[in-house]
């Protein structure tokens, strides 16, 4: 009879057990339910885990766009309701809709000008005009390995059709408006314009990346002359470099690599004008010093934010810069291939070829959150990510790898920190603060939801002159703490300290001189006990 | 044989005199030439126990001043881990190895201390940076980061004063001209670098045999219990 019961009462137990485990998944937080290995790094440049920010929604395939394996996403872009693909291995621009249904492919062009088939400036020995064989063979009326798209705010698109040498303006079904070709870049001798990525700014002149160029942006004028360079990188070049220049025999410093500046891998404009532009072609090593100094110049930036005058104008405040990941093996080192601009907050996100991950900024270059990784056949994660683009709340990015096209979103997490940001870029700071606070239950790591939350406290004390300023004060302090913001730590407690001071003034006036008169008096005393003594002996 | 008593009692008055000899280091502070001659020609002034007190009193002020620094002097969250021992041997260990260099060289080059001159003075030296630590902590939980050239004033006065009567001792203690005094401060400090070096290769070396002989044991008893 006890055994039975013993029985029993196990049997419960181990069901109960079972009921629990298989309802624990359900019941779990709605965070984190992805598989993902979500991090952040702290105010100490450590990686700790984060809640998930970006769930992959959808990844599309080449079959599910009806196209063959040719497909090779090289650019994307998001205008309007449309999302734009330049497709470099089938020669194609693919045009989709919200719902990423095929809206149009463009294949073939109509009423495209002949080809330019020469090198401007350059000329046989008898003077005549250079004639490059190779493009006679080109067909105008297809593109042939374009690498680069930008669409303008009335729907024009502009391809950078890199082996045919040219800049094709046309519709959405294909009717060319105007060609950019043959153009003339004296600087560099013979050279055969190949655009690879482009942008057009505000003017109506064209930012181009030109194949093998690395002096910058050409900034060609609308008509198709070379105007100047913008924003050209500067040249890498380090002590141990130069030692090892040295020491070098002259064999071996032919198999050194030319010293040049890195070229720009991808561009785009935000809707004020300015330029983000990625390198990807910086070193391990170099990547790791301009990290470990935090380093607020652009100088080993992977990426930039040009102003139209070409200097780098990107804020640089973190506690780190922004470069995608800062701890990597050196033979892994990060490649930032595109940026992705939000022009109502001004935050970027940055995409990792090589990890396959992607991470982004608020606009002082502060870490928010991150997604993706790296896989072969896995939903969300890339085999070799390439191009990025941004549209609301949906994060687009196109996988040459595995030629597919992944839709990301953001969560709940995610949405809240950008209500944050975006609530703090329009000076709205108490619900800024509001967010933050809900940041925090989700991440405790986030070292700039306490920076947000101690300054909404210290606007509160100097708007509030009464006996709460106080608290205010103290809870400030708190926050800087956790945020390891001692600069504005120091200056909340500076403004604490004086109005102490100056609540407390009397005390402390009373204070001191109650310890003048003290001591004053001592003085005197034990002179006269001296005297006394002495008049004693 | 002496009763416990006995040894309490002894061990009683030895602490009073320790203490009542201790104030002298006031007066050392105050005029360190003599104090020094003093501290080491008149046998009323000796006081050994009163210099380890004293080295004890420099660690206590050293994690009081790690443990109590305010917010804006200290690494962040570096306060939640202390580890005493640690900052004990940080804090007093350069001035053991400082005083064992300085005894092994100003013995070949005729100085006048003995190794107990030595230790109490340089131990007696040590008093200007307990009493820095103890003013840098109030100090550094009132001002602010830009008022931060005070709080660094008072750490490095501490450092120099310290620094400027241990020189002052040795100078004293051994009798030496200003010019030999700083030769062989220069040499103390070259043999607290052999010091640490040879200590760092008997611990490594140690540790090698101590792992050498347990893998041998392992192994016999492997092959014993076969």
């Amino acid at each position: 009879m006890k055994n039975g019961f013993l029985k029993t009462a196990l049997t419960l137990v181990l069901l109960a057990a079972m009921t629990v485990t298989v309802a624990l998944p359900a019941l779990a937080l709605p965070i984190n339910s992805d598989i993902a290995d979500n991090y952040i790094y702290n105010y100490n440049r450590q990686p700790v885990q984060a809640p998930l920010a970006y769930k992959a929604i959808r990844v599309i395939g080449y079959e599910d766009l009806g196209l063959d394996r040719q497909f090779q996403p090289s650019d994307i872009y998001v205008r309007g309701d449309y999302l734009y693909i330049v497709d470099k291995g089938g020669n194609r621009v693919i045009v989709l809709d919200q719902n990423y249904q095929v809206v149009s492919i463009i294949s073939e062009l109509k009423n495209a000008p002949a080809l330019y088939a020469y090198i401007p400036g350059k000329t046989n020995s008898d003077g005549s005009p250079f004639q490059d064989s190779e493009m006679l063979s080109h067909n105008k009326n297809t593109f042939y390995a374009p690498e680069g798209i930008y669409v303008d705010e009335d729907g024009l698109i502009y391809v950078a059709d890199t082996q045919n040498r040219r800049i094709v303006m046309c519709d959405i079904n294909g009717n060319v408006q105007n060609v950019i070709q043959g153009v003339r870049v004296d600087v560099i001798n013979d050279y055969a314009f190949k655009p690879v990525k482009i942008v057009v700014d505000r003017t109506g002149s064209f930012l181009v990346i030109g194949y093998a160029v690395n002096r910058g942006l050409l900034e060609i004028d609308s008509d198709g002359t070379f105007r100047s360079f913008v924003g050209a990188p500067p040249v890498t070049y380090n002590a141990a470099d130069w030692f090892w220049r040295v020491i070098a025999t002259e064999e071996q410093k032919k198999q050194l690599v030319k010293y040049v500046p890195t070229e720009y891998s991808n561009i785009n404009i935000d809707d004020r004008g300015f330029i983000y532009a990625t390198i990807s072609t910086i070193s391990a090593p170099e990547l790791l010093t301009a990290i470990a100094g935090n380093s607020v110049s652009g100088a080993l930036a992977p990426v930039k934010k040009l102003s139209p005058a070409g200097s780098d104008v990107l804020r640089r405040t973190g506690k780190y810069p922004p470069v995608g990941d800062l701890m990597f093996f050196f033979n892994s080192s990060p490649q930032i291939v595109d940026v992705a601009v939000d022009d109502e907050s001004g935050r970027y996100t940055i995409i990792d070829s090589r990890s396959g991950r992607f991470f982004t900024y608020d606009p002082d270059g502060n870490l928010l959150y991150m997604g993706g990784g790296s896989s072969t056949d896995q939903n969300g994660r890339f085999r070799t990510a390439n191009s990025i683009a941004i549209r609301g709340e949906h994060i687009i990015i196109s996988d040459v790898g595995n030629k597919s096209i992944t839709v990301y979103e953001t969560t709940e997490y995610a949405r809240l920190i950008n209500s944050a940001v975006s609530s703090n870029a329009a000076g709205r700071f108490e619900e800024a603060a509001d967010y933050w606070d809900k940041v925090t239950t989700f991440n405790s790591n986030m070292y700039i939801a306490y920076i947000g939350l101690g300054k909404a406290e210290m606007r509160q004390a100097m708007a509030n002159y009464d006996e709460t300023r106080f608290d205010h004060y103290e809870n400030a302090l708190v926050y800087f703490s956790k945020a390891t913001e001692k600069e504005n730590y120091s200056k909340a407690y500076g403004e604490l300290r004086k109005e102490e001071l100056s609540k407390n003034f009397s005390f402390i006036f009373i204070g001191i001189i109650i310890i003048i008169v003290g001591i004053i008096v001592l003085y005197f005393v034990r002179k006269s006990l001296k005297k006394k003594k002495r008049g004693a002996k | 044989m002496k009763s416990i008593g006995e040894i309490a009692k002894s061990l009683g008055t030895g602490i009073v005199t320790m203490f009542k000899r201790l104030p002298f280091a006031f007066y050392i502070l105050a005029h360190p030439f003599d104090g020094f001659y003093e501290l080491k020609n008149d046998p009323r002034r000796h006081n050994l126990p009163g210099a380890v007190f004293l080295f004890l009193v420099l660690a206590l002020t050293s994690i009081m001043k790690r443990q109590l620094t305010g917010y804006l002097f200290t690494e962040p969250f570096a306060q939640m881990n202390l580890n005493v021992p640690y900052e004990i041997a940080i804090a007093v260990l350069p001035f053991i190895l400082f005083i064992i260099a300085n005894w092994c060289f100003t013995s070949l080059m005729d100085g006048d201390g003995k190794f107990r001159d030595i230790f109490t003075a340089t131990a007696y030296a040590t008093i200007p940076m307990s009493i820095c630590n103890l003013l840098a902590i109030p100090l550094s939980n009132f001002v602010t980061i830009s008022e931060s050239g005070m709080y660094n004033f008072v750490v490095a006065f501490g450092y120099v004063w310290c620094y400027g009567m241990v020189f002052i001792g040795m100078l004293v203690t051994h009798q030496y001209t200003v010019k030999k005094a700083i030769a062989t401060a220069i040499l103390s400090i070259v043999g607290m670098a052999v010091i640490a070096f040879i200590i760092v290769l008997i611990a490594f070396l140690v540790t090698q045999v101590a792992g050498f002989v347990i893998q041998l044991y392992t192994e016999i008893s492997f092959r014993l219990n076969e």
